[in-house]
């Protein structure tokens, strides 16, 4: 009972999906918009009851048809997926009241269906516990976003478009290849059932039996396989090609769904893959700890690499990109470091990372906004100062040494996790790159404040009392969000603690089999 | 050197880096293949996961692991692993919305300027065009007792329309009532009708008839909801017959909006 | 006449995988956009057969398709079902898998107009040359 509001969350997006259009076409713009609305807030309401009781309650499991586990599919609700549908949901929820309000005008209703198409697939991914499942889950997800990429169209527009769209074509059919390899080998496409049989090859399960073929040489080759596409998903640098392209081009609230749901699931699927299929206790063991040792070298690259990229752009689109890929690669390294703060560490950055993103973006769209659209002496508005209140704050996030900002906290405890399992040269990553990304930051914020500070001199033609409001809310609550969970971590010792039994209970994946395999 | 040579050589040096991670990979699956990775093949025994589908996909005497269907294969695409098909039809939907979006300014009311073949070939297409939709209603309908199934039906009516618009001219596709606008109406209500039918069950939760699961089709363990598994004595396999007429009407608009906006797109090279 | 069958099988799913092969290397060498796309479609049909050709069994005389002709009246008729059909569960998801393909590359071929449209040729390095060009004059 507990699990069927959060089932329904991927169900309401399509619904959404599909009734948006049908209500613009049927009862207008007003009503359609008032559609729109209510399902964000719907899916943030049930995302925030998930939250709740996968925190009182543990995995939860629920059962699609009624089937059990390796005979249908089912969604499994843990710790580290809810976090991230919150954190998901609230950045959608925002997205939703910018897209309405600043650029509504701009865009057909088509770009709200996309939106709840990506969003279902992004639930989708998060709450599955079927590996072809996460297959069409992701599809649904990569076709979305080509088709958000394309949408303003134009030459680089539809470029970017294509080159995302045929490389990650490519890349999720080898996703479909692996998991025909593993349906092959292990007889089964369950998650946790192939996590058990990944551990003790002569365990049986009801309905799927014991393992068909020799596992090893298939488990390794899937290993392989599915790491190079998730960190093409996020984008991590020899294989971040298609991200700068496609952020550069796609409309602003599709940029920060894209960096705040769609990009990090490449990692979340990465501590999946590491540390709940092929863990430290599978048959192979000694692969995964030479593939951990690619991927170390590969997250520390990246990250210098792209921070490099950081302090040299002009735009902030592109900045935004680098940026991106810096703390994508920040946080692969923590599952490199497989300790619990580092996970911990890994899962709060992403998190961090998109609410930082959001509170650039939006803040700049807004100032840019009012200096379109207002006379000159505008800067003394308080929807204006509070507007360069949360740039700054979310800069600052971004950069993340000052206690305070939940920045600061997740950089501390992916130190803290590099130190426990002695990987020096990640720590020393952490510090570079936070360095590195602070002169891009800083300029960032400078040129932004120079550019904006005079209003515009063609005849101005004002602005809607309800287009400030909705500015006031969205800043407020991104500023509410930022600041909130900094202050709390910084003064809760309950709430740190809580932070680090995430990366522990990301690392519990017996807790997962036998919720799932009872 | 010049712009065109910079971007020449960086192709030629990723061509190589490409070349290698490809032997390797297909070296790899050829491994995989070769060294009984997934046992011998071709093997002589099912899965154990295939043989309880098998086994279960008509089986009266287990009552709440059956769907009442004769074809596994459909069992299984709209029963057993149900959410798949539903996430699989809204991507059809997003690249619909994407075709749309990309190629914005096709003509809605052009006229067009062809008149179709000459007259035998318009016979023979009206013959062939009959034939086709009445066998794929057949194999619609039945879906869930022979081989076919909703997006089989639904292609060979998206590919007949297809070749009525090569050899009887947009007008006549116009003239039997099809239309862009129309097409996409009936694609979205049609999908919203079966994600409806996901969500039926949950009446029965709500009444509070018995609990009930998302996309349930039949009884099962711990819910007394069932759809109807015979019609009079054949069997009807439940959602499983509904899902496969809804799919065959969202596949048939989705492929033919297509077709149309490619075929009434005007193209110049310049803006 | 079992050799010959998996001998024929053993020939099968060679030819798929050196499909693709040709099919990955289209997909990242080839510059025209169209001859991308159709690498892929090779790519993901053959990947698509292979994994058919997974499913497949040899069963005694032979084996037969994953459908019950008529109504078992015994739960013996199903057992002697279970012991000659092919596995089922790789066929739905190869069309589950075709369906997503199928709309992929609708939408991509649509793109491809579009990149025609507006650079007049199809070579992916084209449009780099104009940004590369743009970027220098700045």
């Amino acid at each position: 009972m507990d699990s069927l509001g959060s089932s329904l969350i991927p169900f309401i997006c399509l619904m959404l999906a599909v009734l948006v259009p049908l209500t613009y076409i049927a009862f207008g713009k007003k009503v359609g918009s008032v559609v729109v609305l209510l399902g964000s807030i719907t899916v943030l309401i049930l995302a925030l009851k998930l939250f709740v009781t996968v925190s009182r309650v543990g995995v939860i499991v629920y059962r699609f048809g009624g089937f059990p586990p390796p005979l249908g599919v089912v969604y499994v609700f843990d710790e580290v997926n809810s976090v991230l549908a919150l954190s998901t949901s609230f950045v959608f929820l925002l997205s939703i009241l910018y897209t309405l309000t600043f650029e509504g005008d701009r865009y057909e209703n088509a770009v709200y269906s996309l939106f709840y198409l990506l969003m279902s697939g992004v639930y989708g991914c998060l709450f599955t516990g079927d590996i072809f499942n996460f297959y069409v889950s992701i599809e649904l997800v990569a076709v979305s976003s080509y088709v958000l990429t394309g949408f303003n169209r134009g030459k680089r527009a539809v470029r970017a478009a294509i080159v995302y769209g045929i490389a990650g074509t490519a890349i999720t059919s080898f996703l479909l290849l692996a998991s025909f390899i593993i349906y092959g080998s292990y007889g089964t496409l369950n998650i946790a059932d192939i996590a058990l049989k990944s551990r003790n090859t002569s365990v049986e399960v009801l309905f799927s039996g014991s393992v068909f073929g020799d596992i090893v040489l298939p488990s390794k080759v899937t290993l392989a396989l599915i790491t190079w596409i998730f960190l093409f998903k996020s984008g991590i640098m020899p294989n971040h090609f298609w991200l700068p392209e496609a952020y550069s081009v796609a409309p602003l609230p599709a940029l920060v769904l894209f960096s705040a749901s769609a990009d990090t699931l490449g990692i979340y699927g990465l501590i999946r893959l590491y540390h709940l299929v092929f863990s430290s206790e599978s048959v192979i063991r000694d692969f995964r700890a030479t593939m951990l040792g690619i991927l170390l070298l590969l997250g520390t690259a990246s990250a210098i690499m792209s921070s490099m990229l950081v302090a040299k752009q002009k735009s902030i689109r592109k900045l935004i990109a680098y940026s991106s890929i810096s703390q994508f690669s920040l946080a692969l390294l923590g599952i490199v470091s497989g300790t619990e703060e580092g996970l911990a560490g890994s899962i709060l950055h992403l998190v961090v990372n998109g609410l930082g993103d959001a509170a650039v973006l939006y803040s700049v769209g807004i100032l840019k906004y009012y200096s379109a659209n207002l006379p000159q002496g505008y800067k003394h508005k308080p929807s204006v100062l509070l507007a360069k209140a949360v740039l700054i704050v979310g800069l600052i996030n971004l950069f993340g040494v000052i206690p305070i900002i939940p920045g600061f906290w997740s950089k501390a405890l992916l130190v803290l996790g590099f130190v426990k399992s002695g990987i020096a040269i990640a720590a020393v990553a952490v510090l570079v790159s936070a360095g590195l990304c602070a002169i891009g930051y800083f300029s960032a914020l400078v040129r932004v404040l120079q550019k904006y500070k005079n209003g515009s001199t063609i005849s101005s033609t004002g602005t809607k009392c309800l287009t400030n409001v909705v500015a006031v809310i969205i800043l407020s609550l991104t500023l509410i969000a930022c600041v909130g969970l900094g202050i709390s971590i910084t003064l809760y010792s309950s709430v740190r603690a809580k932070v680090i039994e995430l990366g522990y209970n990301a690392m519990n994946s017996w807790r997962y089999i036998a919720a799932v395999l009872p | 050197m010049s712009v065109r040579n910079r971007i020449r050589m960086r192709y030629k040096k990723r061509d190589i880096v490409v070349a290698l991670s490809l032997a390797i990979s297909m070296l790899a699956l050829a491994m995989v293949l070769n060294m009984g990775g997934l046992g011998i093949l071709p093997p002589r025994t099912l899965r154990s996961l295939a043989r309880s589908i098998v086994i279960n996909t008509y089986n009266p005497w287990n009552t709440t692991l059956t769907s009442y269907s004769l074809n596994a294969v459909s069992a299984i695409i709209w029963d057993y692993r149900g959410i798949d098909t539903i996430f699989e039809t809204s991507v059809l939907m997003a690249a619909v919305t994407g075709v749309a979006i990309v190629l914005r300014e096709s003509h809605k009311g052009r006229k067009p300027g062809g008149q179709g073949m000459s007259i035998i070939v318009k016979s023979s297409t009206k013959i062939v065009m009959l034939l086709t939709i009445i066998g794929s209603l057949a194999l619609a309908v039945h879906g869930h007792l022979t081989p076919g199934g909703g997006f089989q039906a639904g292609s060979a009516i998206g590919a007949t329309l297809s070749l009525v618009l090569v050899a009887l001219s947009l007008q006549f596709i116009h003239r039997i009532g099809i239309d862009k606008d129309t097409l996409l109406k009936i694609r979205y209500t049609v999908l919203a009708m079966i994600l409806a039918v996901a969500l039926v069950p949950l009446i029965s939760l709500v009444l509070g008839y018995s609990y009930a699961y998302i996309l349930q089709n039949q009884v099962r363990e711990g819910s007394y909801f069932s759809m109807p598994s015979k019609f009079f004595t054949t069997p009807l396999a439940g959602t499983v017959f509904v899902f496969n007429i809804l799919e065959t009407i969202t596949v048939a608009s989705a492929i033919t909006y297509i077709v149309l906006t490619v075929a009434t797109y005007e193209g110049k090279t310049e803006e | 006449m079992e050799d010959l069958v998996s001998i024929a099988f053993s020939v099968a799913i060679t030819t798929f995988v050196i499909n693709m092969i040709v099919g990955t290397y289209g997909i990242f060498v080839k510059h025209n956009v169209i001859k991308k796309i159709l690498a892929l479609i090779i790519f993901s049909d053959s990947l698509n057969m292979l994994s058919i050709a997974i499913g497949f069994r040899i069963a005694e005389k032979y084996p037969s398709p994953p459908i019950l002709t008529t109504e078992p009246r015994d739960p013996r008729d199903l057992t002697q079902f279970a012991d000659i059909s092919v596995d089922p569960l790789p066929q739905a998801l190869v069309i589950t898998a075709i369906v997503i393909g199928f709309s992929v590359f609708a939408f991509l071929l649509s793109l491809a107009v579009l990149y025609y449209k507006y650079n007049g040729t199809l070579d992916i390095r084209t449009s780099l040359e104009v940004e590369e060009n743009e970027e220098g004059f700045q």
